[in-house]
């Protein structure tokens, strides 16, 4: 792993990661859990008002995967 | 092959097996096929279908002399969250995390091979590759089944 100098090259390091440890084997839960990170950063630090702003952040495609997650979740949290 | 059911984990030793397993790895090469007796795991529930799909870009990437496409899994050791997730992706184990297990005879009974794919980070990694099945809907269903539930973190 490359050392992590700019914000970019972090944010470059999590699209393409794999898994911390084997570059072959793909840790679905493993960026879940850095996703879940990411949404607990900016449920403690964001103010309303940035929150506001995150659709001008997001592509058309991404916002299309967040409603198809926030859909799996709200059935996953539906009685029966 | 078996029913969707959860086992209990095997009590003994992680040192034991380690030793016992890096015995059996050491007298395997990498790309030849594993015994029927050897257990692998996957992370993820063995009722998933969906699972054993091909990752572009992961599944199909050459490891070593294994350049078959198939899907990645290690091969056993205690059965264990606590081992078998750091081994695998160098992580202690989350609420949310599933370990699933086969026998390499059952995943063969499935229409698949089972090839030692070691990494210089993970030595137990093995491929899941199609032999008399591909990995289509109907291949997907029969290796599903070939796995049982070993352990859910909570």
């Amino acid at each position: 792993m490359k050392p992590l100098k700019t914000f970019e090259d972090l944010e470059a390091m999590l699209r393409q990661w794999v898994s911390f440890a084997d570059p072959h084997l793909y840790d679905a839960g493993g960026m879940v859990l850095l996703f879940a990170a990411c949404l607990d950063n900016m449920r403690l630090r964001m103010l309303e008002a940035e929150l506001e702003d995150i659709d001008s952040y997001l592509t058309d495609e991404q916002k299309e995967f967040l409603l198809k997650l926030a859909a799996i979740v709200q059935r996953a949290q539906s009685p029966g | 092959m078996r029913e969707d059911t959860t086992r209990e984990p095997v009590r003994s030793t992680a040192a034991r097996q380690r030793e016992a397993l890096e015995s059996v790895c050491a007298g395997l090469r990498p790309g030849e096929p594993l015994p029927d007796q050897l257990e692998i795991v996957v992370v993820g529930s063995n009722n998933h279908p969906g699972n054993f799909v091909l990752r572009s870009g992961i599944d199909d990437a050459p490891i070593g002399l294994v350049t078959t496409p198939g899907k990645s899994a290690a091969i056993a050791t205690d059965l264990t969250l606590e081992t078998e997730i750091p081994k695998m992706f160098g992580r202690l184990p989350r609420g949310g995390d599933t370990l699933s297990g086969a026998f390499v005879e059952d995943i063969r009974a499935a229409g698949f091979d089972v090839l030692f794919a070691p990494t210089p980070h993970n030595p137990f990694h093995v491929r899941i590759v199609a032999k008399t099945h591909t990995f289509d809907a109907a291949g997907r269903e029969a290796l599903a089944l070939a796995f049982d539930r070993i352990v859910r973190q909570r």
